[in-house]
């Protein structure tokens, strides 16, 4: 009996710690994955959509962007209107991006290549809509 | 004669539309940076990014890295005076001034005048531009993070700027910008050379317009499609641009063609070619 009583409790421990880590992870926001070839000219790429879970920063962890060039970066609702400033990015930046989206929306990053570049440039990295 | 070549060059529609095309330029990329706060940043939160729109990166943007003054570059500083050797000869201006004073000092004053005219079409408005943004933009950094942390709320996460003297950009940046003014008129005047040496070898003046231009976006496609985009014209002239421009790089190009078109200059301007 004391044996079971034991167990029990050890299930409604780990059940809490699961809910309480997921729950943390969620309310900060999580990670998606990106890797995107942005065409030349000032062309632009968009990542996946997501919805934010809540108001206020976004950010980019990019890993990499090719050939040694930066790209603009900024947020999009799901109808392309702009709801940040652009930001330039390159090699292993992380940056965080304030925005007017709100929480519930469902929005996606933008890869903008200058006007002066001429080639296809491949970016990868993480973003997350919100601030993780 | 280096005074009437000096009227000419800067009292004149050409130079005026070059200044407007420079002017438009830097406009159109420091319209796309934004106002002096930020129209994303909650009013309530500006108070916490004090330096988000500040007169640095403003610059920067609209000199190149938001705006189109990078492409017309050549176009502007070849505009006031590189044509001058074929419109003195279709307007018979050359008959008259040649009757006054040596074919050698016509050449060597609108080469001058020529030459400071283009450094001053693709300088000054950056001069001018840079006051006017000292005037509204915040004069500072947001602080650089340390290691592993984001950087919250900065348009350009730089603690150097790419390329030719970068390092300068955080701890010196109004002699960063100053020289980047220095070298966009040392780049004009350059690429003005080239244009005058063109037109004293081609007819048409459109073509001595042109050609410069089109040589820079040639060069600028064939460095960056083999790879050497740090040799690109384009990123000399704005080398924060790219991680790859360095002084040597940007000198030794810039050198090389103004050298090149100044021998071209001595060696194809003679007075039978040029006067008939």
């Amino acid at each position: 009996m004391k044996k079971n009583v034991r167990s029990l409790l050890a299930v409604v421990l780990i059940c809490f710690l699961a809910v309480l880590v997921t729950g943390r992870a969620l309310a900060a926001g999580t990670w998606s994955y990106y890797d995107l070839t942005v065409p030349p000219l000032g062309a632009t790429m968009i990542t996946n959509n997501l919805q934010k879970v809540y108001n206020g920063l976004c950010a980019v962890d990019s890993r990499s962007i090719g050939a040694d060039y930066d790209l603009n970066v900024y947020l999009e609702l799901l109808d392309n209107t702009v709801v940040s400033d652009k930001r330039v990015i390159n090699d292993n930046t992380l940056v965080r991006i304030d925005n007017w989206a709100s929480a519930g929306q469902t929005v996606h990053m933008t890869f903008e290549s200058g006007w002066s570049d001429h080639v296809h440039i491949e970016a990868i990295g993480y973003w997350s809509p919100d601030n993780p | 004669m280096l005074k009437e070549e000096f009227r000419r060059a800067f009292l004149s529609w050409a130079f005026v539309l070059a200044l407007v095309i420079t002017s438009v330029c830097f406009a159109v990329g420091l319209k796309e940076y934004g106002p002096p706060f930020s129209l994303f940043t909650r009013p309530e939160e500006r108070y916490l990014y004090p330096f988000t729109q500040n007169a640095f990166d403003a610059f920067l943007c609209a000199m190149g890295l938001m705006g189109p003054l990078v492409f017309f570059a050549p176009l502007i500083a070849a505009l006031p005076f590189a044509a001058s050797f074929i419109t003195d000869r279709s307007s018979g201006y050359i008959t008259f001034i040649l009757s006054r004073t040596s074919f050698h000092r016509y050449r060597t004053s609108k080469y001058v005048a020529n030459l400071l005219a283009g450094g001053v079409s693709t300088s000054l408005p950056l001069l001018v531009g840079y006051g006017i943004i000292n005037i509204f933009y915040h004069r500072g950094f947001p602080p650089v993070p340390v290691p592993g942390e984001a950087w919250d709320n900065v348009r350009i996460p730089w603690v150097n700027a790419n390329g030719t003297f970068g390092y300068l950009y955080r701890t010196k940046p109004d002699l960063y910008i100053f020289f980047l003014i220095g070298l966009a008129f040392l780049w004009g005047a350059a690429w003005a050379t080239a244009g005058l040496s063109l037109s004293s070898v081609v007819r048409n003046r459109y073509y001595a317009l042109a050609a410069p231009f089109v040589f820079y976006i040639i060069a600028h496609f064939v460095t960056t499609v083999l790879w050497i985009a740090g040799w690109s014209p384009l990123f000399n002239f704005a080398p924060f641009l790219y991680k790859r421009t360095s002084s040597i790089t940007t000198f030794a190009e810039l050198g090389a063609l103004f050298i090149v078109s100044t021998i071209c200059i001595v060696v194809f301007a003679k007075k039978k070619h040029v006067y008939e």
